[in-house]
């Protein structure tokens, strides 16, 4: 397979799994997972 | 009645009246002892005999612990593998650590002797909550003692076939023995700053088992498992790098040589999941008391952290360095070498973004200039979240330096090996984006939510650790193994592998210091007050100087020990006689 | 040769810590000691206001959490008056102030929260997982804090009066003494000095002052003090001797636990005879 689209398919396919651990732990944590959605 | 079956009815009667609660003691309260009642001798300070006599035992029993530890997984490999430097390798480990096994028990029993002495009363008490688990203590350490012996003496006995197989039985039996030695003792340690099983005036109210499973109970396991493991490779390293330093002919320096870079592997796979066991301890130590939490990190102790700080960020650079001299043992390796000083940058901003306090030392003319204690650029250096980003992306490259070793002498040969870097390269990037990330979040949200953000943090981590491990594991399959040149190292490298044990031993002193300051004035946590003459927390710098006092006799003891099994190793050659004669001619 | 090396550089190293953590800042933390025992008669309010003031950064280790860091409402930097205006309005409060009003409510309000802390937990504040329900705050009068109802009540008299509003806790009474005195360290309860010439002999303040005729000359002699220091100065100068010292004296000569050992009522009862004690050292 062409490294190249390997590369970008796991770019892709890491960051889901990362955002979704994040998630996992945050809403287990009882915490919000959207920064940007905080009070101040 | 079958003499047997009497024996062992009163045997089990005996540990039934001991364990469970209140067939023998009386639910008294804990004592509380006035200043008067603690035994002192006169100029003597009975707290620090205790502090260093506990200190050194906790030393021995570490290493007398770790060892057995990796060496049956060193003698597995060496089953497994069919090679047989690792079983002599095995071997030559557990011969170093025999001559620390009596100092460990004359350390234990001079702290039982004093500690009996100074502090009767918590003694007593203590004795009324565990009860005859003190005796089940007792009991391991001679079977211990037997496991041991056997393990070592029968290995040659013990070497081929089956018979390897029950030799490494025998030392699974010894690690269980090791290892319930040790929860045991955290038991009483963590009783004593978290109790359970008492009630609010110390009268016991349930079973041993529950004073045995405090709330800090399972964190200290973990972590002391963990950090003794590490504890015994950086110490079994440093006998590595001295004989291969003092060794003349090629094959011993090689033979010493790659016993170093597995002590260093040792002591780095112990390493890399401690933080998040010391994370887990002290998430548990804010669970159970908010106030024994703040104590440690924003309160008298949090000065230590940053010593802390320093002194994990030397035993990270100076592992590192390690793994990058090591790059030099083969030709392949030099390809590598262009890229080490990027991770040279990660880990020295990592250790100082991680040294930097967050309220900094300052003269009044100072803090006027300042406009305050906190510098507006650095200041925020100094809270949690910077401080979890810089860790976890050292841990990270660190792993990656290790990585970086292993494949310099394996060449892949499989046909996916491009899109196999491709998918690693995709993992380091977005992991360590995602750690920054979430250290991002850590600072734009409110105090309380800091915390939670580190643990995405750690996670991340260890799932590099863990994928890159296992996408290297397939695309190294049959790899071409190149020549590794052992012994090809250069004098420096091997001073890095004396700063670990150095560092460590200075730095499980220091955290010993907190764990006994975060109970404040208290022996045992909010049930018997401390009021002895020396129930203060010492500074800094007083408890630095004993620590400091404290590792350099550790640090004799081991150049003893060390001493001790080449003496072991040594046979003196018989006169011969022609030497004896006088020469030919004289006097005839 | 090498050996000698090694252990050098071995030396070198630990030195480098052990200097690191000497230039740290050094803090020795103390187990807290007892405030003076109360007795009767022996606090008004005002100084029942400034033990509270004590308490708060003192034996209450209130400042531990309450302050600018977010862990715990900041109660030093709170407008305490609208604060308590909108706990108490508040629809999701169900305790004990709940239907009170004025500063009888605040007493209730702030007693419970220092007693029952997850009665009311402050949104935001709550431990994480509770949805604010369970509060991180140990209960007060507990170990490790472990104040008594008196020393609660100077807090409470403290944060009242930041309040502005009327302080309506009770001073301590005689039965109360005990209360607090129980935890003296020696465990010996002995009664407070009947007047100030038995409170003068009991600490021995003649051995080194001249004081009731005694002609020491070791300290300052005590007269005019009530010109010289006032109430304060002469207060200041039994608790912290080394806060000021008199001229052509040395300091670290005068004890400095008195605070530790002399009752509320002796002192004052000191401070008041001194305070009458003219030029030339007798009473007027």
């Amino acid at each position: 397979m062409n490294q190249w689209v390997v590369l970008a398919a796991t770019l892709v396919g890491w960051t889901a799994y990362f955002y979704g651990i994040d998630f996992l732990i945050m809403e287990g944590q009882g915490l919000p997972v959207n920064a940007l959605l905080m009070p101040q | 009645m079958n003499p047997v079956r009497l024996t062992f009815a009163v045997l089990a009667m005996a540990f039934a009246v001991m364990v469970l609660p209140d067939l023998v003691f009386a639910a008294d309260p804990a004592p509380q002892p006035t200043r008067a009642d603690y035994p002192a001798i006169k100029g003597f300070s009975a707290r620090t005999l205790v502090w260093g006599l506990s200190q050194m035992h906790l030393f021995l029993a570490a290493f007398v612990l770790a060892v057995p530890l990796f060496v049956l997984c060193i003698e597995l490999a060496g089953v497994l593998s069919g090679d047989d430097r690792y079983d002599n390798m095995a071997h030559e480990f557990m011969k170093i650590s025999m001559a620390a096994y009596s100092f460990t028990a004359l350390a234990g029993g001079g702290l039982a002797i004093a500690l009996f002495l100074f502090y009767p009363h918590l003694m007593g008490y203590l004795l009324k909550v565990f009860k005859g688990q003190t005796l089940i203590y007792a009991l391991l350490f001679g079977l211990e003692s037997v496991c041991l012996y056997v393990y070592y003496y029968s290995w040659d006995a013990l070497r081929y076939g089956d018979r390897k197989w029950y030799h490494m039985t025998i030392g699974l039996i010894l690690n269980t023995v090791g290892l319930a030695l040790l929860f045991v003792a955290n038991a009483w340690a963590a009783f004593m700053m978290s109790p359970a099983g008492v009630g609010p005036d110390g009268a016991v109210t349930g079973t041993v088992w529950e004073a045995t499973r405090n709330p800090l109970w399972n964190p200290l396991n973990l972590h002391r498992f963990l950090a003794n493991i590490a504890y015994g490779g950086a110490i079994v390293g440093a006998y590595a790098a001295y004989r291969f330093l003092s060794e003349k002919s090629a094959d011993l320096r090689a033979h010493y040589d790659w016993m170093g870079y597995t002590s260093n592997i040792i002591a780095v796979v112990g390493f890399l999941p401690l933080p998040f066991a010391g994370y887990w301890l002290m998430a548990e130590i804010y669970a159970y008391s908010q106030q024994m939490g703040i104590t440690a990190m924003g309160g008298v102790l949090a000065w230590l952290f940053i010593i802390q700080a320093v002194l994990i960020g030397s035993i990270l650079l100076a592992a590192n360095y390690y793994l990058w001299c090591g790059l030099g043992r083969t030709d392949r390796g030099a390809s590598y070498a262009p890229y080490v000083k990027y991770i040279a940058v990660v880990m020295v901003g990592g250790f100082l973004v991680w040294v930097t306090p967050h309220s900094l030392i300052l003269t009044p003319q100072e803090l006027q200039l300042m406009g305050g204690s906190h510098h507006k650029v650095l200041g925020p250096l100094g809270i949690m979240p910077a401080k979890n980003t810089a860790v976890n992306l050292m841990l990270v490259f660190t792993f990656l330096s290790f990585q970086m070793f292993y494949r310099s002498s394996r060449v892949p040969t499989v046909s996916w090996y491009k899109a196999g870097n491709a998918a690693i390269i995709a993992l380091y990037v977005v992991g360590c984006l995602n750690i920054i990330a979430a250290g991002i979040y850590g600072y734009i949200t409110p105090t309380v939510y800091k915390v939670g953000a580190s643990v995405p943090q750690v996670v991340t981590t260890l799932s590099i650790i863990v994928f890159a491990a296992i996408i290297d594991g397939f695309m190294l399959k049959g790899a071409t193994k190149t020549q590794v040149n052992w012994g090809r190292m250069t004098v420096r490298s091997q001073y890095a592998l004396f700063v670990l044990p150095v560092a460590f031993t200075w730095l499980m002193a220091l955290m010993g210091y907190i764990r006994s300051s975060l109970r404040t004035h208290w022996h045992v946590y909010t049930i018997m007050k401390d009021n002895s003459p020396e129930a203060y927390i010492p500074t800094i710098g007083e408890a630095g100087n004993i620590i400091t006092v404290i590792t350099l006799m550790f640090m004799a003891l081991i150049v003893f020990i060390f001493w001790l099994s080449q003496l072991g190793a040594t046979k003196q050659v018989p006169q011969r006689q022609a030497a004896v004669q006088p020469a030919a001619g004289a006097g005839s | 040769m090498t050996l000698v090396r090694v252990l050098a550089f071995s030396v070198v190293v630990l030195l480098a810590y052990t200097l690191f953590a000497n230039i740290l800042p050094q803090v020795q933390s103390d187990p807290p000691t007892d405030e003076a025992p109360v007795a009767a008669d022996g606090l008004d309010m005002p100084a029942m206001i400034a033990w509270g003031e004590r308490l708060f950064s003192g034996k209450g280790t209130c400042t531990l959490c309450h302050n600018d860091l977010g862990r715990a409402p900041d109660l030093l930097k709170l407008n305490l008056a609208e604060t308590w205006a909108d706990r108490l309005g508040n629809a999701n409060y169900e305790g004990e102030a709940k239907g009170e009003e004025g500063a009888a409510a605040i007493e209730i309000y702030l007693r419970e929260s220092m007693v029952d802390t997850s009665a009311y937990v402050v949104p935001g504040f709550g431990k994480k997982g509770t949805n604010d329900t369970v509060s991180p705050m140990p209960a007060v009068d507990a170990a490790p804090i472990s104040l008594s109802e008196v020393e609660m009540n100077a807090l409470i008299a403290f944060l009242q009066d930041r309040t502005g509003v009327d302080v309506t806790v009770p001073l301590p009474t005689g039965d109360d003494g005990e209360d607090v005195a129980g935890d003296d360290e020696d465990g010996e309860e002995e009664g407070p000095a009947e007047s100030a010439q038995v409170a003068l002999d009991k600490y021995t303040c003649s051995a080194c002052h001249d004081v009731n005729d005694s002609g020491a000359d070791a300290g300052p002699p005590l007269h005019s003090l009530g010109a010289k220091l006032g109430r304060d100065g002469i207060r200041e100068a039994i608790l912290d001797p080394n806060a000021t010292i008199a001229e052509g004296f040395e300091a670290d000569m005068m004890p400095d636990d008195f605070g530790d050992q002399m009752r509320v009522s002796e002192l004052d009862m000191i401070i008041d005879y001194l305070m009458t004690l003219d030029a030339k050292g007798d009473a007027q």
